[in-house]
């Protein structure tokens, strides 16, 4: 009995904060009392369990329990804080993404979605296998970007390859935006980016120097209520939710943090 | 003086987003209408087909079919070498 949502992480380019959105939105679910296991689809290039702290507990991944060496109740890791309300399939780290088919996933995703409230997969970048593999059982996709050409470019690309396969549209979060730029004219706007690739907005997340400092420590920084990009994710996470929440308001000034953007006017 | 001229320049200057916005544009419509060459050679089959039917056209004479933005509508146009009517087939519609 199918009773999770599952949820694909992509965005094309590479770097832009995938990894980073994936454990922010997950722990935040957690943190909201949610039941939700993460997935890391990117073979080869193992990363969501060191941004998440976990790394040194990792015994098997993602192949294993698809070549059935592990059952995927061994195979979780549970998070430090949420116990078995946070729990981490890693990549594997040796192996190349052919050892997976979209088949494997979509077997893996409705298995997972039994026991959790949210599954979250963190696609690998590119619109190749890796990426096929990472939405196929996917119920939802976000796709992050940021205000760059490039990036934007890769996010309509990724926009192109779903509308071709029969998903719903997928939501976008534009990460690492930069008010200040924004405002002198001398970056995309989020209006500019909505208006370019012609998808619902679910959040923005500003440029944060915390973030760096966050997962160094292995801690995502929805934990820390007092950064900006930490209450962004929060507001995307409670969005995941079903709950209507205005866009933060980024500008720096003090006073009007708890002004309502009008940005949400979408 | 020269600073005032400068501010001018500078003024008039396009804001680099604006810039970014409009190339990204251009760029994506591109991406979202590039065919592939394999759907170019069904198309270019297809067209053949049914304008050997009206025109009599040398084989493999489609000079060139291409999708080109006009302003903000995208268009098709497609260049053929028609070397007469097929007369008997027009009136035989007509009819």
């Amino acid at each position: 009995m199918k009773k999770g949502v599952v949820y694909a992480v992509t965005s094309g380019k590479g770097g832009v904060g995938k990894t980073t959105t994936t454990a922010n939105l997950s722990t935040g679910l957690a943190m909201l009392g949610k039941k939700v296991a993460v997935v890391d689809a990117d073979i080869g290039l193992r990363n969501l369990d060191i941004v998440m702290g976990l790394e040194n507990r990792v015994v098997f991944n993602l192949v294993d329990v698809i070549e059935g060496k592990a059952k995927l109740k061994m195979a979780l890791i549970k998070d430090r804080q949420f116990k078995d309300n946070l729990q981490l399939l890693p990549a594997a780290q040796t192996r190349d993404k052919d050892a997976v088919t979209p088949d494997d996933m979509i077997k893996l995703a409705k298995e997972l979605s039994k026991d959790f409230d949210y599954v979250f997969i963190d696609s690998p970048a590119g619109i190749e296998n890796g990426f096929k593999n990472a939405v196929a059982g996917a119920d939802e996709v976000i796709i992050v970007t940021n205000p760059e050409v490039s990036a934007v470019r890769d996010a309509d690309r990724i926009i192109g390859v779903l509308e071709a396969s029969q998903k719903n549209k997928p939501k976008l979060i534009i990460n690492r935006i930069k008010p200040n730029m924004v405002k002198k004219g001398e970056m995309l706007s989020v209006e500019d980016v909505l208006e370019l690739l012609g998808i619902d907005l679910y959040g923005v997340v500003p440029d944060d120097e915390s973030i760096i400092s966050s997962s160094n420590k292995g801690e995502p920084v929805i934990k820390y209520a007092d950064a900006k990009a930490g209450q962004a994710y929060l507001n995307i996470t409670k969005r995941i939710t079903g709950e209507q929440i205005p866009l933060l308001d980024l500008d720096d000034k003090k006073g009007i943090l708890n002004k309502i953007s009008n940005l949400f006017k979408k | 003086m020269l600073k005032n001229i400068f501010d001018k320049l500078f003024k008039k200057e396009e804001v680099s987003s604006s810039i970014a916005k409009n190339r990204l544009k251009v760029v994506i419509t591109q991406d979202r209408t590039s065919f592939s060459p394999k759907i170019l050679g069904l198309l270019k089959d297809d067209l053949m087909e049914v304008f050997s039917r009206y025109f009599e056209l040398e084989k493999e004479d489609i000079h060139s079919i291409k999708l080109e933005n006009e302003e903000d509508n995208l268009g098709l146009s497609i260049s053929i070498p028609i070397k007469k009517v097929k007369i008997n087939v027009s009136e035989g519609n007509e009819k």
